[in-house]
């Protein structure tokens, strides 16, 4: 029998010691404070291939606690990070320097909805998906719809600057953030923004929407919410080749239309997705597209011709339409299931989410092809085809060193390939701690010593998410 | 057959887990406590820990794996595929080898499993007794407390002893003449002692649909309870036993009307045979599971009798976890109901959705199985329904608990129930 230890004490850093962990009781009471080391296990993650341990976490349930927390951070020197779902895709929530992570599960209130404006108050451990269900009676719902939807909180969408398969047509996270309550990093609470479109003085919402939790910790949003759409038509275009596929996501864009969603799929994920899901796609052909039209019924038939005509002119072997909210609702479950079934093929997996100009879509993908020969590695291809934002599945067994060395040199050549054709290295699930070298790929030293200058006086301790975004 | 055992048997099933958090959104404790190591995958991930010899056996590690329904969500959920619910039941047979099962529920466990041929004596003997803890409610044949009992207080509705156990009231088989086939009833604990209402409805619809009913003596607990609770070796002994004597009924059909019981038959049995190393049980089982249904999926699959008597009610259906998760059965009680004159189905949110009872979970963890629970509750609510239907006799327990704690007039009732009163 092994011996049974006694909670929380071995856990213990030099970094956080009684004396601090008290204090922190006081602040966020006996149930908010986590510090035994099954606790800690299960703070050192996220959906990415990273992790680090926490010396204590607090579960806080007010902005007044935030703040308390954050100004004891201070005085101690104690790295903090803020964690929503944790299910982030480059570890931004990591705590790689160990400290204490600040999780905003428990600040999930719902404060306002202002339907005559359009507003929605809401606090960061609100989830996404949630928001919209909420909003559903009211005939309104919040637009971005990163593929965590169901799980993932407002307020790391905020931090990730999370896009979605319908962003294509209503703008990512930071189109529907008008103002925010913060923390800064010395602890002190500040108000960006607000309920109006343009406020005066510098745009500090957007500076902080997609900072990754590097410049402070968000306790309140103020978002935009839209009107549920009139008709919504989901078509899935069946292809032979991935060439084929992509140059009818360009062509659509390029004859003026502006579907939903325009999102590509091909064999490998499609059959993951199908073990796990039977989600309806066809697994024989080698990619598809699924095409979501919503608006006005007046016309949508008349456009959703126009795209069957541009898909036909690349020989298109099939469009189908879902006939109704159920078939609907297993194509997209299916689309957002894609990143965990691709464990049905692989343990693990690297995503990137490098984004290119649409008309480069063919010859990237041809290039992630040859990458997927050359280190003899599996690349599954989901992504957001109208954005251009590839997510290339990298699939590897981790206990297979080898395997997840060649895993590793993939992702990175892809990163460079997008950025070769004048993309970029991330479209949104943000640089976190995987993607910092890459930034130099895409930045000049100028300019990420302008991103540094802005941490520097944000953050002067360094305390704030340490170790992410920029390149060391 | 190789015996593939303890926490090494599960690593598997971790390994798949890829960490995407999508259960999370999914898990009716997470939802109430929301911290990670209550969400599924956390669990998953202290399991982990604990293989790879990073922690040890805590209460705190004990605490989270055992603030789990099993309602099987997560399951259903995982786009991984990961057997969340073998890796639960791995994880508390562990801890419980090495910090033992809370006294009085361990001692009541076992004193099921091993005493399971005097328990008819000691339900009746407990019959009478019980008055002397609590006040038996008429309608809905609960037992509430007169003075709280460790973590449960006197509001809490728990399960009354039958005056005396189904089994003892219905013959070892009846409706000789049934030329639709041979069908053999388990009837599991929560029908035999405590509602044994929803066992002679059972009875009464089989007969009415022509069927012989057998009822072989010599079954006892499923042993589920003792499952979930880490109690494995115990669980064995009543599995054994339960296999042998549904076996020797000779019957077409084996039917529960118990969405726990049916779901342990049909799926646990035989895993749990196969994680011991018992071949020669793991094989019987897997004749007795495949022939194991649930009684609305029977009378629906084979066709069944339509009820020509009205019941005028408006109900709304609860799908018992172990019924749509673990056995798929969800459209068969919904047919059975509207196959009723006069029934209107409203449908509640989250219909799927656990109760909070899991069995003896809402005994360990009284609070919290109460948040979960007034969840369900407000959602019935909104639909102003009379009754709320289901096929678990647990989940028929605490709903009444929690319609009552509500100071709601609906009832809940067993799906069988509303057919054999339709049946007139």
């Amino acid at each position: 029998m092994l011996p049974v230890e006694r909670n929380g004490k071995e856990a213990l850093s030099p970094m956080i010691d009684e004396r601090i962990l008290a204090e922190l009781r006081d602040i966020v009471g006996k149930d908010g404070l986590l510090s035994s080391p099954t606790h800690l296990m299960v703070y050192e993650y996220d959906a990415s291939f990273d992790q680090h341990l926490p010396d204590a976490v607090v579960l806080p349930r007010s902005t007044e606690q935030v703040s308390a927390v954050v100004k004891l951070c201070n005085r101690e020197s104690i790295p903090f990070t803020a964690r929503g779902a944790g299910t982030n895709l480059s570890g931004g929530s990591i705590p790689v320097k160990g400290g204490l992570t600040i999780g905003l599960s428990r600040m999930n209130r719902l404060i306002e909805i202002d339907v005559e404006n359009q507003r929605v108050v809401v606090e960061p451990g609100f989830l996404n998906l949630e928001l919209s269900n909420v909003l559903a009676p009211y005939g309104y719902y919040f637009a971005p719809d990163p593929a965590s939807q169901k799980t993932s909180t407002l307020g790391g969408n905020v931090g990730e600057n999370a896009g979605g398969p319908h962003c294509l047509k209503y703008g990512v996270t930071t189109n529907h953030v008008l103002g925010m309550e913060i923390v800064l990093p010395d602890g002190s609470i500040i108000q960006t923004g607000g309920k109006s479109l343009d406020n005066p003085g510098y745009d500090l919402t957007g500076l902080f929407v997609g900072s990754e939790g590097t410049f402070g910790i968000v306790t309140k949003l103020t978002v935009r919410i839209m009107r549920l759409p009139e008709a919504v038509k989901t078509m899935l275009a069946i292809f032979e080749t991935i060439d084929d596929a992509a140059n009818t996501v360009s062509d659509i864009i390029a004859q003026g239309i502006l579907p939903a969603t325009l999102e590509m799929m091909d064999k490998t994920v499609m059959t993951a997705v199908e073990l796990a899901y039977s989600a309806g796609y066809p697994v024989d052909a080698e990619a598809v597209l699924i095409i979501e039209l919503d608006g006005v019924k007046d016309g949508q038939d008349r456009m959703a011709e126009e795209i069957v005509a541009i898909c036909n002119r690349h020989h298109v072997r099939e469009v189908k339409v879902a006939k109704d909210q159920a078939e609907r609702d297993k194509l997209w479950a299916g689309r957002r299931g894609a990143f965990g079934a691709m464990t049905k093929l692989r343990p693990n997996y690297i995503v990137n989410d490098g984004t290119v100009p649409r008309t480069k879509l063919p010859e990237v993908l041809r290039k992630v092809g040859e990458v997927s020969r050359k280190y003899n590695i599996v690349i599954g291809n989901v992504f957001h085809a109208g954005d251009g934002n590839l997510h290339p599945l990298v699939l590897f067994t981790q206990m297979d060193q080898d395997e997840t060395k060649r895993a590793m040199a993939s992702a990175l050549d892809i990163l460079t390939a997008c950025a070769q054709v004048g993309g970029t290295i991330s479209g949104e699930h943000g640089i976190g701690v995987e993607k910092k070298d890459a930034m130099r790929l895409v930045f000049d030293a100028a300019d990420i010593q302008a991103m540094r200058q802005v941490k520097q006086a944000l953050d002067p301790a360094g305390l704030c998410n340490p170790m992410k975004v920029l390149p060391d | 057959m190789a015996s593939r055992d303890g926490l090494a048997s599960v690593r598997g099933e971790v390994l798949k887990c890829c960490r995407c958090g999508q259960c999370r959104s999914v898990c009716p404790t997470f939802a109430e406590l929301r911290d990670e190591a209550n969400a599924p995958r956390g669990r998953v991930t202290t399991v982990a820990a604990v293989q790879e010899g990073r922690i040890v056996s805590t209460t705190d590690l004990s605490r989270s794996i055992s603030q789990c329904t099993l309602c099987l969500a997560c399951v259903a959920e995982c786009p991984s595929g990961v057997e969340l619910e073998r890796v639960f039941l791995e994880a508390r047979r562990e801890l419980a080898d090495r910090l033992g099962v809370g006294t009085v529920k361990g001692m009541a466990l076992n004193l099921v499993a091993r005493h399971n041929r005097l328990l008819p004596a000691v339900s009746r003997l407990a019959w009478a007794g019980q008055w002397l803890a609590g006040n038996r409610l008429p309608d809905n044949s609960g037992l509430r407390l007169r003075f709280p009992m460790g973590s449960l207080g006197t509001n809490r509705l728990l399960p009354a002893f039958a005056r005396s156990p189904l089994r003892s009231r219905l013959p070892t088989v009846s409706g000789q003449g049934g030329k639709r086939g041979r069908v053999a009833y388990f009837t599991g604990c929560f029908d035999n002692y405590f509602d044994p209402a929803v066992g002679l409805a059972v009875s009464k619809v089989l007969a009415v649909n022509d069927y012989q009913l057998v009822v072989p003596p010599g079954q006892g607990c499923c042993g589920l309870p003792m499952l979930a609770n880490g109690l494995r070796d115990v669980a064995l002994n009543l599995m054994r036993d339960n296999v042998a004597a549904m076996l020797a009924a000779d019957a077409e059909v084996i039917v529960t009307a118990c969405a726990s019981c049916g779901s342990a038959l049909r799926k646990l049995y035989v895993e749990t045979f196969e994680a011991a190393g018992d071949s020669e049980y793991a094989e019987n089982a897997a004749r007795m599971a495949a022939i194991t249904v649930d009684i609305a999926e029977l009378l629906v699959e084979r066709g069944f009798k339509r009820p020509i008597s009205a019941v005028d009610r408006a109900v709304t259906y609860h799908d018992p976890c172990h019924l749509v998760r673990g056995q798929q059965v969800s459209g068969q009680p919904r047919e059975l109901l509207l196959s009723i004159p006069g029934v209107t189905l409203v449908e509640h949110k989250h219909a799927d959705r656990c109760c909070g009872g899991g069995g003896t979970f809402s005994f360990s963890f009284d609070d919290l199985a109460s948040r979960v629970q007034s969840r369900k509750i407000a959602s019935i609510r909104a639909t102003g329904a009379a009754a709320v239907v289901t096929g678990c006799p647990g989940c028929k327990l605490y709903l009444n608990d929690g319609l009552r704690r509500a100071g709601m007039p609906a009832s809940a009732v067993h799906t069988i129930q509303m057919l054999a009163e339709a049946y007139g």
